[in-house]
């Protein structure tokens, strides 16, 4: 908590590849470090590299550059870890009323400033089945994921190990059949994570918008809380209001604002460019 | 963290939002602009040319006209009325048939329109106190001149004409109203007259001549009475001393005696001297009979003097009788007098007024005549044209920079209009403070707009890109 307010940290962190980045040989592909036995009947859970991205996309950029966005992201940070401390909240899903409002970009933003910090072992799991974005968020190839592994049948599953070192990856794959809600709603899925709950210090999970369907519904009741994103100019004000009565009231932990443009404050307000 | 969480939207919001709807703002500007340049361009131009007229005060010298003619027969028309006067439908349709400004409407729209459309064009402006400026605008520069130019020739004209009708009319006025009154007063006078005429002797005016006449009768009443009694007396008298010389005289004549004694005397002097005897007995006989006669005559006149006080007294009593009655006539004179005044009172107030009346006309139908006379010789004009009407070389309208620039203003406000019409239609979440408002969950987390922010900082974004390729080259590729 303390880096929120030690500038030069910050600028330490955000600039620069952690410390404690594994470089890996190009070899390696199946990294045992995380794999743990499943408590109760849960799939083991593995990690290996990925590629990293030749060159981070749009939002991944804005998340990493270490400007106002990044500011935000670590106090945001900052308050899901007070949570945690409080309520023992462990498993948070990112959630918002309909598409487009920023749910992945602001999912990959908070793992990634999680993992961020000293030995963090994150899990960002892909829980959006229809419209898998993360990778292409992150710049990375589509491989198969949760889908799959909810097809399958087999115990164990790999994690996707991106930069910085810590966060790992679940994307969503890709299903074979439209059961989406069923596949979220299966043991499989609440024994998956279960055995990510005990793998990792944190799990974020990328949900589905609650509008359009009934995935993200389903889903609530196996996820400790939700953070609900409203983007400026962009969610409608009844379609937010009847979005959050779908969800439990006690599961949504609070709201993020995505996209927020304040032009005649933003700049002076927080003097980013006069500070840094 | 976040913003301190307020009900309304302050004013900053209200300013953000045309930057934040920037074509909101843009396009209705420029589409309201190039249509008030376009129509600045299209419109037809128009010209005006004016004229100024300067409203006189009379030459003639106030002098010569009083009051009264002035007000009667001055036609000088106030300014405030000039612009009904000018724009009347009869002058403008004289103009519409002398000039034709219109030639492209006329047949076919009612010439009502035509008219109102022409009133439309004429513009009248009071300057000061004695003068105005008269417009009239037309596509037309060489119409707009000469339209204005008969405009105002047209109103000298009319406005003059109607100032020397004027007069003779105010003259005829007066020429009826002076033989009306003049017969009403000759009526007056007549009743008036005849009225005096039976009331004559009881005029208030013959008062005193009547009391003098009273006091003259009283003085005669007092004198003939007093000669009356003196009469009377006289009479008594008269009759006294007749009674006491009758019972003296003998019944024989001496008067005969008397001749006979005469004749007898006149024998003996022929005969004998005046001293014989006989004649002197003769002599003395004469002389007693004479007495006797002389007597006897005496006694006579006394009947006579009787007869005569008594008539003078008749007489005198018939005339105090008259005096009393006269008296009496000329005291019910005096008394009826007032009667009479207050009667006489009412009928010469009337004539008076009448009369009065009748002399005010008569000065007032001189002071016309004068007037009449004065128009016609000093041709007292109200109006002058100072500047005649010019032929315009620039056309007034359309002004264009004026287009443009209202055509900016205008597109500016619709353009601010759109934009703040466009945000309060949009039902989307506006900003953190509607966020904090609307929802019953902490706002955990405000993330700024990502462009913006990359934007923002270009120097990070460059050394993130050649941060990010390092650490794929020393990361390597898998797959």
């Amino acid at each position: 908590m303390d880096e929120m307010f030690d500038p030069k940290a910050l600028l330490k962190s955000m600039g620069r590849p952690p410390r404690q980045a594994p470089a890996r040989p190009p070899g390696s592909s199946i990294d045992i470090e995380f794999s743990s036995a499943a408590p109760d009947a849960g799939p083991v859970l593995e990690a290996r590299v990925d590629v990293t991205p030749r060159r981070p996309s749009g939002a991944l950029a804005s998340i990493t550059a270490g400007g106002p966005v990044t500011e935000e992201l670590r106090r945001l940070r900052a308050r899901v870890r007070t949570l945690d401390t409080e309520r023992g909240l462990r498993c948070l899903g990112v959630t918002s009323a309909i598409v487009g409002e920023g749910k992945t970009t602001i999912a990959v933003g908070l793992a990634t400033v999680m993992a961020q910090e000293h030995g963090a072992r994150i899990l960002l799991l892909e829980a959006d089945l229809r419209r898998p974005a993360v990778e292409d968020s992150l710049g990375l190839p589509r491989l198969p994921g949760l889908a799959e592994w909810l097809d399958s049948g087999g115990s164990t599953i790999s994690m996707r190990r991106v930069m910085p070192a810590g966060f790992h990856l679940l994307p969503a794959g890709r299903s074979s059949d439209g059961r989406h809600a069923e596949m979220l709603g299966s043991e499989r899925m609440k024994g998956l994570l279960a055995s990510a709950r005990s793998t990792y210090d944190f799990v974020v999970v990328d949900c589905a918008p609650v509008m359009p369907v009934a995935d993200t519904i389903i889903l609530q009741e196996r996820i400790d809380g939700f953070l609900f994103v409203v983007r400026e100019r962009l969610s409608p004000r009844e379609t937010t209001l009847r979005a959050l009565e779908r969800l439990q009231a006690e599961r949504v932990v609070g709201v993020v604002v995505n996209e927020h443009r304040d032009f005649l404050h933003a700049h002076y307000k927080y003097g980013y460019d006069r500070y840094l | 963290m976040t913003e301190p969480a307020a009900d309304r939207p302050s004013i900053l919001e209200y300013l953000q939002i045309p930057l934040r709807r920037p074509w909101h703002v843009a396009i209705p500007f420029v589409l309201v602009t190039v249509l008030a340049v376009v129509a600045s361009l299209a419109i037809t131009k128009t010209y005006t040319s004016s004229t100024l007229i300067l409203v006189e005060s009379d030459k003639v010298p106030q002098s010569f006209i009083n009051e009264g003619t002035r007000d009667a027969a001055a036609s000088r028309p106030r300014l405030q009325t000039i612009r009904q006067e000018i724009l009347s439908r009869t002058r403008l349709e004289r103009i519409l048939d002398e000039l034709n400004p219109y030639p492209e409407r006329a047949g076919r729209a009612p010439l009502t329109a035509i008219v109102e459309g022409m009133r439309a064009a004429i513009a009248i402006n009071v300057k000061g106190n004695d003068s105005f400026t008269l417009e009239y605008t037309h596509r037309d520069p060489k119409m707009a001149q000469a339209v204005t130019a008969r405009l105002a020739t047209l109103f000298i004209e009319e406005s003059s004409q109607a100032r020397k009708t004027q007069v003779e009319v105010t003259g005829e006025f007066i020429e009826s109203q002076l033989t009306e009154a003049r017969q009403k007063l000759e009526e007056k006078e007549k009743a008036l007259r005849q009225y005096k005429e039976s009331r004559m002797g009881r005029l208030p005016e013959q008062t005193g001549a009547n009391l003098a006449i009273l006091q003259r009768l009283q003085l005669e009443q007092q004198s003939v009475s007093d000669s009356l009694r003196a009469a009377r007396e006289r009479a008594l008298l008269v009759e006294r001393g007749m009674s006491s010389s009758t019972g003296a005289s003998p019944g024989n004549d001496p008067v005969a005696d008397l001749t006979a004694a005469r004749n007898e005397l006149a024998g003996l002097r022929a005969r004998y001297t005046d001293e014989h005897p006989d004649v002197q007995a003769v002599q003395a006989k004469v002389a007693r009979l004479e007495k006797q006669v002389s007597a006897r005559t005496q006694s006579n006149q006394g009947d006579a003097q009787l007869e005569q006080a008594r008539a003078e007294v008749r007489h005198l009593e018939g005339k105090l009788a008259d005096v009393d009655r006269r008296i009496s006539m000329f005291q019910g004179r005096v008394e009826e007098t007032p009667r009479t005044e207050q009667e006489l009172a009412t009928l010469t107030r009337d004539y008076q007024q009448l009369n009065q009346n009748y002399l005010d006309l008569l000065r007032k139908k001189m002071d016309a005549q004068m007037a009449e006379r004065l128009q016609d010789q000093w041709k007292t004009d109200n109006f002058r044209i100072l500047d005649p009407a010019f032929l315009p070389e620039r056309p007034v309208s359309p002004n264009r920079w004026l287009f443009l620039w209202l055509g900016m203003l205008g597109g500016l406000v619709a353009g601010l209009g759109a934009s703040v019409a466009a945000e309060m239609m949009d039902p989307t979440i506006k900003s953190l403070r509607e966020v904090e408002a609307l929802l019953p969950f902490p706002v955990l987390a405000a993330l700024p707009h990502l462009d913006a922010a990359v934007a923002a900082r270009p120097g990070k974004v460059a050394h993130m890109k050649t941060h990010q390729a390092s650490r794929a080259r020393s990361s390597g590729s898998r797959e």
